[in-house]
């Protein structure tokens, strides 16, 4: 059995109920869209319905004409058309289908939506650019001034003009791969492409803006999830000082690394239109509207070239990974840090050669979702994976167990893990669970029919927090109040994932009180400090950082007040140290029968005037490959890796397309399991998403006119598609996270497309290239629409 | 559209003075699953429609009934109704299933057998296995009643025959005699909500010697509407199915296909697809083993 729940924990590892959950399920809590506040008016966007246009001119006197519109503010009339994170609030020139050209405001939503219509725009078009190979072309039309170009050997020049967003460029060198392929007995070579994805967060982006009656300080209510990066948006709107506007986080009906860049813009809209009408603005996102201008999942296309030694061992690497990064970007230039870390999979190479750049193109853009780039890299590298271990006649589980990573080896970054590793374990444990040897073996022997069988293994790793991407500092407050109830607060923010449960389990175990008497309060910028983002699976395994130091020394000071409150002789001295706090009750621990209560200590601190609150903040150790992520990429790039094995079982039709995702069994290795509960949970979903991303989900685009823009054409899983699922936890020791934890909001997903894909190739007898692997493409090779590069 | 009045008329009577006031800015609504969605989406058909009348007051559009050999399914008779319908399960097993596996469980509450037939979309799941029966349809106005069979009341891809005074008021069925089998196979790109990328619907019946007696396939997502696999029923009339014989009806269906709508983009995946789910659904209903 997986070793989990050997470690001795108090509120750790333990199925400790949500402290959301019941006002979720019951209906209590209210999302940003559902705030009304008196004297309200409605706002929306005019968007370009062309992908790349000058707007010569715009006219909004007919909408301004209608009664109830009460104001229409074009790209001239903006205090500010670029934000601070190189989108546009609005722009003349639109760089994609989507983009906003005037924002409107009116008494109701439909006359929003008649204003709208009734501006004026007229464009002049221009030459668009979509795909990767459009944008690298060599006559492609260049769209953004700090684009760049290839140099002869492919690799991006700032002296060259392009498409290529340089700033995103990262190189991975580590030995000398001409030697490593001269040592390989077989090269093989691949490209690999994975599609647009869009989050499909079960609530579109909503926020409220106005002036706040308490304070007269503009104040957002919004389903964001970085409240801090929102109220940069915010501030930079209606130009003024950060500390002079506020964020207040609504409760998040899902975001998946998604709502950052579009709920800021639309912050920003909002306010400027609060401040030209003074009124409380509503602003909220259709579906279409989140299609149109939400973040995406990079397209990747990841060209792989393996040196294989007869015997299987991998002896080196080459990589060239090219994402779509859309019309704007202030992410391609993070996610690539962790691409090009991750760019040789979670595996023993000696010599490594990777290079990860994103490019410009007239699309949305590509932002964060759950993975980071994971999922997308890990496809390539896993079907490349299943053909080495053909090529050299090994099934796919002996040839990982030949070049997997553990303790003691060094990844593509040269990083050692000197902690403990579980790869292998998890490797062995989920085989045997599934059966998977015979199983391979029967389906590589199956009779013809046109019902085939497949099973497809993944490995992979994943770096915990944000590594050298940036700094995984955090902050977190914790109150006693006089009747012993608690207040925990930090700048990390639950979206849906079960943060604030697992923040309090996390408090909890340094206090000695249980979690459920923890109030957290959301995040109000002006009442925290910005802990960092709540982004990168980090919440857990290092933004808790600071709420364990908390715990811990809040705990303390409550210990050393009930050991003065226990001692009974005036001369008696006992020791914070023999004073234990259990479930509220402080206890002698030579003698239980003195004892004193949480409230009582609570009580005595507050009316002697005692200290009442801790703030700690925790500041990571540096990690040395943050200095070399432009030159070679060699170093400690994160505190420690969480690692997964991840096995899908697939029934093929071979004649409809159909794919029956029958069976999905997941390991992770989660270093401390914080709460078993909500872990399974994570892992549910992110093999569900996992499963839309390998068979069914693909934003495409016409001319850069998004096909699919609601639901009902964008095919997510429904319940009933849902596989069996199996999830095991692993637990291990590695010191570098809060008590030992690691992340697994990414890791739940980001191997599972590979799996279904690997499965999906089994039973098809070919290697899967592109995915989604769907009805047409498992019938035809390829999809019917639109042109595909091979 | 501009919806400027919403009518609930609790008779058929009062329905068809409505209808016969407003008819060419009215559209009558029942579920609303469709003619919500498509009134948001502005498609054209409603953008003349000032008027919404509300069908799902009057008693004739649930009568769900057999008398005398006929099957009575009113227009108001939801998916769900069907879906659990102990007389549909018995006497027609594919409506059943079709009605099944339109949208979702609260789509299937909602929406109607009659807004399936007045949608028209050329993928509707519900509308084929009435089909197969040459079912016929009932409409009502202030002047009259007039029945038409199915092949009539679908002009084109959501186009129906429909008159703006008229109400379609439901589905008459002639069952077939006898011992017949049916089937309904769906592709789609998920097990619900889902349109149907291709469906097919299928009753036959054989003779004692075992050859085909009966046989009637209609397929839906393959023609411009829904129509028979005529050439497909008659090659298969009298002979005695096995494999290969199936396997060759599943080959005509598909060229029956690219002989009405010509080679299109969609047709190198639908070819294959059609030819397999015609042959699937043959041998499930004439009893023939596919081992492929």
């Amino acid at each position: 059995m997986p070793p989990f729940g050997k470690k001795k924990f108090t509120w750790l590892n333990k199925r400790v109920q949500r402290l959301d959950g019941v006002d979720k399920v019951t209906g209590a809590v209210k999302y940003a869209g559902d705030i009304h506040l008196p004297g309200m008016a409605y706002a929306g966007v005019v968007r370009s319905p062309h992908a790349h246009a000058k707007v010569m001119r715009i006219d909004a006197s007919k909408a301004l004409a209608i009664p109830g519109v009460l104001a229409v503010i074009t790209a001239q009339d903006a205090p500010r058309q670029q934000c601070w994170a190189d989108y546009y609030y609005l722009t003349n020139h639109v760089l994609y289908v989507g983009d906003v050209v005037a924002i409107v405001a009116a008494e109701t939503p439909e006359l929003v939506r008649k204003a709208a219509k009734a501006v004026f725009v007229e464009y002049e078009e221009l030459p668009g650019i979509f795909t990767i190979e459009d944008a690298l072309a060599p006559n492609a039309p260049h769209i953004r001034e700090k684009g760049v170009g290839l140099n002869a050997m492919g690799i991006p020049d700032p002296e060259l003009p392009g498409n290529v967003f340089y700033q995103s460029y990262f190189p991975i060198r580590k030995g000398n791969v001409a030697e490593g392929f001269a040592k390989s007995d077989i090269i093989l070579e691949k490209t690999f492409r994975t599609p647009m994805i869009e989050h499909a967060y079960i609530e579109p982006e909503a926020c409220v803006v106005h002036r706040n009656p308490i304070d007269n300080v503009y104040t957002a209510y919004a389903s964001c999830q970085n409240p801090y990066f929102t109220r940069r948006y915010l501030a930079e709107a209606l130009e003024l000082p950060v500390a002079r506007v506020k964020v207040i986080q609504s409760a998040v009906g899902g975001s998946f690394g998604g709502k950052e860049e579009l709920i800021g813009l639309m912050v920003g809209r909002a306010a400027m239109l609060c401040k030209k009408i003074g009124r409380p603005i509503k602003l909220v996102a259709s579906r279409e509207d989140s299609f149109l201008e939400s973040a995406k999942r990079h397209p990747f296309r990841c060209s792989y070239k393996v040196g294989l030694t007869k015997a299987g061992k991998i002896m080196a690497w080459e990589g060239t990974l090219v994402d779509n990064s859309g019309a704007y970007n202030n992410q391609t230039q993070y996610l690539n840090v962790r691409a090009a870390i991750h760019s040789a999979g979670a595996y023993n190479i000696p010599h490594v050669k990777t290079d990860t750049y994103g490019v410009f193109t007239n699309s949305v853009h590509g932002g964060a979702m759950r993975g980071y780039s994971s999922p997308q890299l890990i496809f390539g590298q896993e079907m490349l994976m299943n053909e080495a271990a053909r090529a050299v006649g090994l099934d796919p589980v002996e040839f990982r167990r030949i070049n997997l990573l553990k303790q003691g080896d060094a990844t593509a970054t040269g990083q050692i893990l000197d902690c403990e590793t579980v790869t292998h374990e998890m490797l062995d444990f989920v085989t045997e669970r599934t059966g998977f040897k015979d199983k391979f073996q029967t389906y590589e022997h199956q009779p013809p029919s046109t019902r085939r069988k497949g099973i497809g293994v993944v490995t992979c790793f994943r770096g915990c927090g944000l590594g050298a991407e940036g700094v995984d500092a955090s902050g977190a407050t914790l109150m006693v109040t006089e009747d012993g109830s608690v207040i925990a607060n930090c700048g990390l923010v639950d979206n849906g994932q079960g943060l604030k449960t697992a923040f309090a389990q996390i408090a909890a175990e340094g206090l000695g009180i249980s979690p459920d008497q923890i109030s957290f309060i959301g995040v109000d910028t002006s009442a925290m400090p910005d802990g960092g983002m709540t982004v990168a699976s980090r919440g857990t395994t290092q933004g808790a950082q600071a709420m364990r130091k908390a715990g811990l020394k809040l705990g303390a000071m409550l210990r050393e007040t009930a050991a003065s409150m226990m001692e009974f002789a005036p001369r008696e001295h006992i020791s914070a140290e023999n004073v234990v706090c259990e479930n509220g009750m402080f206890y002698l621990k030579t003698n239980r029968d003195r004892r004193v209560s949480l409230k009582e200590v609570c009580g005595a601190r507050h009316w002697s005037g005692q200290q009442m609150a801790v703030m700690e903040w925790y500041v990571p150790p540096a990690l040395s490959q943050s200095k070399t992520v432009h030159t070679t990429g060699q170093g400690d790039a994160f505190p420690c890796y969480a690692y997964t094995c991840c096995v899908a079982e697939v029934e093929v039709d071979t004649e409809t397309g159909w794919v029956e995702v029958e069976k999905v069994t997941a390991a992770h290795d989660l270093g401390t399991v914080i709460n078993p509960g909500t872990a399974l949970g994570q892992i549910y979903g992110g093999i569900v998403m996992g499963q839309g991303f390998a068979v069914s989900e693909e934003v495409t685009a016409e001319n850069g006119h998004i096909n699919e823009v609601n639901l009902d054409e964008y095919i997510i899983p429904t319940s009933l598609d849902m596989p069996k699922m199996e999830a095991h936890l692993f637990e291990c020791e590695d010191p570098n996270g809060t008590y030992g934890a690691k992340s697994l909001g990414e890791p739940s997903t980001e191997a599972v497309g590979a799996a279904i894909a690997g499965a999906v190739g089994q039973a098809l007898g070919i290697t899967v290239t592109r995915l989604p692997i769907n009805l047409e493409r498992v019938v035809l090779g390829h999809a019917l629409r639109g042109k595909e590069e091979v | 559209m501009r919806c400027r009045q919403f009518h609930l008329p609790i008779t058929l009577e009062q329905c068809c003075d409505v209808m016969s006031q407003f008819g060419e800015v009215a559209a009558p609504i029942a579920g609303g699953t469709d003619v919500m969605v498509d009134i948001r989406a502005g498609k054209p058909r409603y953008a003349a429609i000032e008027h919404l009348v509300d069908v799902t007051r009057i008693p004739e559009l649930h009568v769900l009934e057999e008398k005398n050999g006929q099957l009575f399914i009113g227009a108001g008779v939801t998916h769900a109704d069907i879906e659990f319908s102990p007389l549909v399960q018995k006497l027609l097993p594919f409506l059943s299933q079709a009605c099944g596996t339109v949208g979702g469980p609260q789509i299937r509450s909602r929406a109607t057998i009659g807004g399936n037939l007045m949608t028209a979309s050329p993928a509707a799941d519900g509308v084929i296995p009435l089909f197969t029966l040459d079912a016929t349809a009932v409409f009502k106005s202030a002047s009259g009643e007039r029945t038409e069979p199915l092949s009539n009341v679908l002009v084109k891809p959501y186009q129906t025959c429909r008159k703006p005074d008229e109400i379609f008021t439901g589905f008459k069925v002639v069952l077939p005699k006898g011992d017949y089998s049916t089937a309904f196979l769906k592709i789609g790109r998920r097990k619900s909500l889902a349109i149907a990328r291709m469906n097919l619907a299928v009753i036959a019946r054989k003779k004692a010697d075992g050859s085909v007696d009966y046989v009637r396939l209609v397929p839906g997502a393959v023609f411009s509407t829904a129509q028979h696999l005529t050439v497909v029923e008659n090659f298969l009339q009298d002979k005695t199915p096995d494999l290969a014989l199936l396997r060759e009806a599943g080959t005509m269906a598909a060229e029956a296909m690219i002989g009405a709508t010509g080679r299109r983009w969609s047709t190198p995946y639908k070819e294959p697809a059609l030819s397999a789910l015609v042959r699937r659904a043959l041998c499930q209903v004439l009893e023939v083993h596919d081992d492929c």
